[in-house]
């Protein structure tokens, strides 16, 4: 099978997978009720898939590296302490928490001044990744002690507010957000795709692409700025699920056999979105909704990141 | 062994920190009353700030020795059972002792905690060894997807039985609730130390990598087996009686090595006094900052750590 028969293979599967979050087990009496609803979560899959598929793999590409994800870099930590200190200081039913739209305009813009701060102090230093990388596994460290020390100062009913924070759903999305967020990510995602052979170049690491007369300086930045952004987005969207970007983009490079940015990206997109609604379909309609769609993600995506480093000789 | 003006100062503070900590509290001590039988003062002292002040002096030369040694057999100055899965996996342990053993005793939670941690170090072990591609960065990275990995699992444990709350509470380092009774199975890391003290040399050769030491008759896997049966240990125990302590095992040994170089076997009775010298600090921080409540010791290291961290980065960027 040629490269792009599997990517189409994939959009075939993808786009049945989305057919069945939108109509499985639908129930007609109150279809437009229920197709509006069905709507507004498979959007927020595809928004999800999008950031997260392009976030890692620009991620990977700029760190050459197959196996860390941007998540690891503070941000999901981070927005796991907006979340309880708002709960904390203010209140579990305050606005910035039951309000989709003011949650996620809180969340995303406190991220990526976050980013951008760590980029600029990180940059106008030190030359490199590597600084960059360390200091966010120490904030993220730093956040997290702090988030356990708060969550355990809550009392059990708003611990329960908090607990609805901590693993993605796609249960309480904004539509009117969602139109913005999908305009916003898809643009990005053009872009991103626009440069394909820029990243081609990337992936080949910072000699070689400084070799071949890449800006790489410059480079970097403007891909860690999109990853960010887009990181943010998924983020303060759903919540935080550590493996997703993981498990698609290794599924995708193992599928398609190739590093070319012009299939990997469509093709680790695809795969998110298979996945997701895979898993909501599981886990909404098979399980109940008891257990949270990135619990079983985090729990698939960790068992194959032990066997895959286990077995193979990666990076 | 050569006393060094460092070395010494760190010494002498360490006294002076572990005097303070002793009779720092909110219950009255009188020094009169001191070695008078069953008095209040000597009750508090054997029964709370004794215990109190030994966890932290166990936990702090436990966690930077770990670190110190974690750090040796890897190879990476970043590695440390927080930036790996030591410490998740232990937590993991406690998680599947509780749903399956129910509220049993401590020591079967320390069995677990233990098994799962050193399950989990091995892997982090296996893992590294198979990266051909070690920069020094993606390993504690991968430490931390591979901690993640066992937090979700133990997430998972916690969510289908409903005590998330609960769980995560456990590990905060807290050290309120240590009082006599309550930490001696802390006891555990001094025989771990000890042997940690007499493979010193040992350690610094399986550093150089397998065919060297195997070169020079050492045995590389026997050795690193024991350098993770004392993590696990550490990490197990210290979980359980204080919580998470984060960055002692990071930035101690860090800061040893910078300030006396690199010989393990140097080193390692060295290694330990600023841990708990650190240790005991932000254990006094923490109880006196809203005097007569305290705060978590977590979160007190957690901040200094952060500080502490980002002043290296900085001034090594300056040298």
């Amino acid at each position: 099978m040629s490269i792009k028969k599997k990517v189409l293979l994939l959009g075939i599967l993808a786009a049945i997978s989305i057919i069945f979050v939108l109509f499985f087990d639908i129930n007609f009496e109150i279809f437009n009720y229920a197709i509006k609803k069905r709507g507004i979560k498979a959007s927020g899959i595809i928004i999800t898939a999008i950031s997260i598929g392009s976030s890692t793999v620009l991620f990977q590409t700029i760190t050459n590296n197959r196996i860390i994800t941007p998540s690891i870099f503070g941000l999901d930590s981070l927005y796991l302490l907006i979340q309880v200190l708002v709960i904390f200081l203010i209140s579990p039913t305050s606005q910035l928490v039951t309000n989709a739209n003011l949650n996620f305009v809180l969340n995303f813009s406190i991220l990526v001044i976050f980013g951008i701060g760590l980029f600029k102090i990180m940059f106008a230093r030190f030359d490199g990744l590597f600084q960059l990388l360390l200091s966010g596994i120490i904030f993220s460290t730093l956040f997290q002690s702090m988030v356990s020390v708060i969550q355990m100062l809550l009392d059990p009913a708003s611990f329960e507010y908090y607990q609805s924070f901590m693993f993605a759903s796609f249960n309480n999305l904004n539509e009117n957000l969602l139109w913005i967020l999908i305009l916003i990510v898809l643009s990005i995602f053009i872009f991103i795709f626009s440069r394909h052979q820029k990243l081609d170049v990337l992936a080949l690491g910072k000699d070689s692409a400084i070799n071949l007369g890449l800006d790489y300086q410059k480079e970097v930045l403007l891909n860690l700025t999109l990853v960010l952004i887009l990181t943010a987005v998924s983020t303060a969207l759903v919540g935080p699920i550590t493996f997703l970007g993981f498990l698609i983009v290794n599924l995708g490079l193992t599928f398609l056999n190739t590093y070319k940015h012009q299939y990997l990206l469509p093709a680790v997109i695809l795969f998110g979105i298979f996945i997701l609604s895979f898993g909501h379909i599981l886990t909404e309609q098979l399980f109940g909704v008891g257990v949270p769609i990135s619990i079983v993600i985090n729990l698939i995506g960790g068992i194959y990141f032990i066997t895959l480093l286990i077995q193979e000789n990666l990076t | 062994m050569s006393f060094s003006i460092p070395k010494l100062s760190i010494i002498v503070l360490f006294f002076i920190a572990t005097i303070a900590s002793i009779f720092i509290g909110v219950g009255q001590i009188d020094f009169s009353e001191i070695w008078i039988k069953e008095s209040t003062s000597q009750f508090i002292i054997l029964n709370s700030r004794l215990p109190r002040t030994i966890s932290l002096i166990i936990a702090g030369f436990g966690l930077s020795i770990a670190g110190l040694v974690f750090q040796q057999i890897s190879n990476n100055k970043f590695v440390s059972p927080t930036t790996s899965s030591g410490i998740s996996g232990a937590q993991l342990g406690l998680a599947i002792s509780v749903v399956f053993f129910g509220n049993s005793s401590t020591f079967i939670k320390m069995g677990f905690a233990f098994s799962v941690s050193f399950l989990s170090t091995i892997i982090f072990m296996l893992i590294l060894r198979k990266i051909k591609y070690k920069t020094i960065i993606y390993v504690p990275l991968i430490g931390l997807m591979l901690a993640s990995i066992f937090t979700s699992f133990s997430t998972f444990l916690a969510y289908s039985y409903n005590f998330l709350q609960t769980l995560n509470g456990w590990f905060v380092g807290n050290l309120s609730l240590v009082i006599s009774g309550r930490y001696e199975l802390l006891y555990i890391v001094i025989p771990a130390i000890i042997l940690t003290f007499i493979y010193a040399k040992q350690f610094t050769i399986i550093g150089l990598g397998q065919d060297f030491s195997t070169n020079i008759g050492i045995n590389y896997n026997f050795f690193i087996t024991i350098g993770l049966i004392l993590i696990a240990i550490v990490s197990a125990s210290t979980v359980i009686i204080v919580g998470n302590l984060p960055f002692v095992g990071l930035i101690i040994p860090n800061i040893v090595s910078h300030l006396f170089g690199d010989n393990l076997e140097k080193n390692i009775w060295i290694v330990g006094i600023p841990g708990a010298l650190f240790l005991l600090i932000a254990d006094s921080i923490s109880r006196l900052i809203i005097y007569p409540y305290e705060i978590s010791i977590g979160l007190v290291i957690g901040i200094l750590g952060t500080l502490i961290f980002l002043l290296i980065l900085f001034r090594g960027d300056r040298s």
